[in-house]
């Protein structure tokens, strides 16, 4: 019984010793490293992307990919400050970026399964017409300003840590619970692995994709809120290139990019070692320019790793 | 075929719509310079059609110009040799790129959509890493008039490459062998391979062709821009699958062409350009370009096909 849940918890258990060797790595050559304030950097970076991280890692489960988190995030983001800037009661701002968020996620889902057209490539339109989008609207221009109530989302700080740290990670751990226990979850498993036998037991395979796009739309919504609450001013382009990253940290995470397996435990750890390294780089005294270098050459050794690990396997079972 | 009829009244009505919104659209000259700025595009977009026909993609193909180009210019720059032999340098340096993809992909059996995100985040990264973010420039006058002069001051030089590139892709899926074996892995992978087609062969050789061409469209965006530099063509990736998908290629697989591709490019292109000519801002233009992308798309995957069903059945 304990060997099968040690089976279970493979990826996420490599991963933990990355996270710990490379921790305890760049300690040895720093000794500045390990503290409070860094905790507090590394953390508050993987929170503003972590909801966003969830919904791809669900959106991939479902085996549809999503290109337009980016767009969405920076829509959310810029109008849900210029909401804040108005006046608008802080608790109706950060409904606002749920909504905005879900309602152009719903977008893509109506489109993908009216159309039945891959979500990719629907996204990957609605990326560039959104990004047009917040360019046009803004004309470039960042928002500054910001209220008081904007910035207390990002700045409070309960036991040391900020607010957006406490929420991301608690929508985290109920994103675990959720997708364990409802059973609208299950039948996104079912439709990632095999859409005919989906079909067959009687699941609106329709249903469940329009569902799962609206949620990652949602949750790409809330992660640019919560990107936009840390600073006091946002830039136009803020979010270029998430689509990428998430994707990134949800397979890292041990996500099946063709569908069908997946846990959110992974894609949390993923995102958390992508944004340790990132931090490391500085006390390594390397130089900022090397992050995106070093991030591909980490994916692509926790896949090659992954790879290797599962030929292991097989051929301990067949010996 | 359909689709390319589809593509080619697409083509007209862009031009004409843009030749209504400014004069100086509709001129040879015009359209010809527009062209220049969409070489890398349509080079990358033929081995990007072949590969995503076999149910791939190639997400690194930015990274690899970026890379292939800053590459060369460190080689001219600090090993001060010739600019045309760093040139063929980048090349290599794309293949180099391609087969490393190739072998994560074949050999390891990870999803080509896995290996290209990070070799897109790799390459794109020793590129900045290298180059410290700075851009190497002042390449030789010879070099640079490659990539900004033009033919007889009419037909700018490395379109006849694009011209090339695109007339061997055409050959090579349409009339060879080469080409019957890359839609039938697209149609259907395991029928493939027990019908003697050499799969693993063919992919490695289309990811190898892939990081070749972004090489060779690293060395003339480098000649266009006059400077090689870590952030060149970002974003491209994107913007080359759109130019794609827009032609007509199926991204499930089995289905396109080398010639919708290329109208793909040029509506796209001229889309671009009219758009500018006419002042019309960058913002407006991409959610134009979004809009044409996802109906050309609805229109052939519903409508489209059905209609030019009924006029090849002679019903219309």
């Amino acid at each position: 019984m304990m060997k099968i849940k040690v089976e279970n918890f493979g990826r996420e258990f490599t991963l933990g010793i990355v996270l710990i060797v490379l921790v305890s790595f760049v300690q040895f050559i720093n000794h500045s490293f390990i503290s409070v304030r860094t905790l507090n950097v590394i953390l508050e970076n993987s929170a503003v992307i972590l909801p966003s991280a969830i919904g791809t890692t669900l959106v991939i489960i479902a085996g549809q990919i999503d290109l337009s988190v980016g767009s969405i995030f920076a829509v959310s983001a810029i109008t849900s400050a210029q909401l804040a800037l108005k006046g608008v009661p802080m608790f109706l701002v950060i409904l606002w970026s749920i909504g905005i968020g879900a309602i152009l996620g719903f977008l893509n889902g109506i489109i993908t399964v009216t159309f039945r057209i891959p979500a990719m490539i629907v996204t990957l339109a609605s990326m560039t017409i959104w990004r047009g989008f917040i360019l046009w609207w803004t004309k470039g221009y960042w928002i500054t300003d910001l209220p008081d109530g904007w910035k207390a989302l990002g700045s409070t700080r309960i036991l040391n840590l900020t607010l957006p740290i406490w929420i991301a990670f608690s929508l985290g751990i109920l994103m675990i619970f959720l997708v364990r226990n409802l059973r609208i979850f299950r039948y996104v498993y079912a439709v990632g692995s095999n859409r005919k036998a989906a079909d067959l037991i009687g699941i609106a395979r329709w249903k469940i994709l329009l569902f799962i796009l609206s949620l990652n739309g949602a949750l790409a919504g809330f992660s640019g809120l919560l990107s936009g609450s840390r600073f006091f001013l946002i830039p136009s382009n803020i979010g270029t290139g998430l689509e990428l990253s998430v994707i990134a940290a949800a397979v890292i995470g041990g996500t099946n990019i063709m569908g069908g397996r997946g846990r959110i435990e992974g894609t949390i750890i993923g995102v958390i070692l992508m944004t340790t390294i990132s931090s490391s780089l500085v006390f390594l005294n390397i130089d900022s320019t090397w992050d995106s270098a070093f991030k591909g050459l980490l994916i692509l050794l926790a896949i090659i790793f992954d790879v290797l690990r599962k030929k292991l396997r097989r051929g301990e079972s067949m010996g | 075929m359909r689709k390319n009829i589809f593509l080619l009244i697409i083509l007209g009505v862009v031009v004409m719509i843009m030749s209504m919104m400014s004069k100086e659209f509709l001129r040879f000259s015009t359209l010809l310079e527009s062209l220049r700025y969409a070489v890398e595009m349509g080079i990358m977009a033929v081995p990007m059609t072949m590969i995503i026909i076999t149910t791939g993609i190639d997400l690194s193909v930015a990274s690899t110009l970026a890379l292939s180009g800053i590459l060369m210019g460190i080689i001219w720059k600090y090993l001060n040799l010739n600019i045309w032999l760093a040139g063929l340098f980048a090349i290599l340096i794309g293949s180099g790129c391609g087969l490393l993809n190739a072998y994560m992909i074949t050999g390891l059996s990870i999803p080509p959509i896995v290996v290209t995100l990070a070799t897109m985040a790799a390459y794109r990264g020793i590129a900045t890493g290298l180059s410290k973010g700075r851009g190497i420039t002042g390449f030789p006058e010879s070099f640079q008039n490659f990539g900004q002069g033009s033919f007889m001051n009419f037909i700018p030089y490395s379109v006849f490459i694009w011209v090339i590139v695109a007339l061997v892709g055409y050959v090579v899926l349409e009339k060879s062998k080469f080409g019957r074996y890359i839609y039938s892995i697209g149609h259907n992978e395991t029928g493939a391979m027990f019908s003697a087609v050499p799969v693993v062969r063919v992919k490695n050789i289309l990811y190898l062709f892939s990081g070749m061409m972004a090489g060779l469209s690293g060395m003339i965006y480098s000649a266009r821009i006059g400077a090689a530099k870590s952030n060149a063509f970002m974003g491209g990736e994107l913007e080359v699958i759109t130019a794609v998908v827009l032609g007509g290629t199926s991204i499930t697989g089995g289905e396109g062409s080398i010639l919708g591709s290329t109208l793909g490019v040029l509506i796209i292109t001229f889309l671009k350009t009219g758009l500018n000519l006419a002042r019309v801002p960058h913002s407006v233009q991409s959610i134009i370009v979004g809009i044409v992308l996802v109906a050309s798309i609805i229109t052939y995957t519903r409508f489209g096909v059905g209609f030019f069903k009924k006029i090849k059945k002679g019903g219309v």
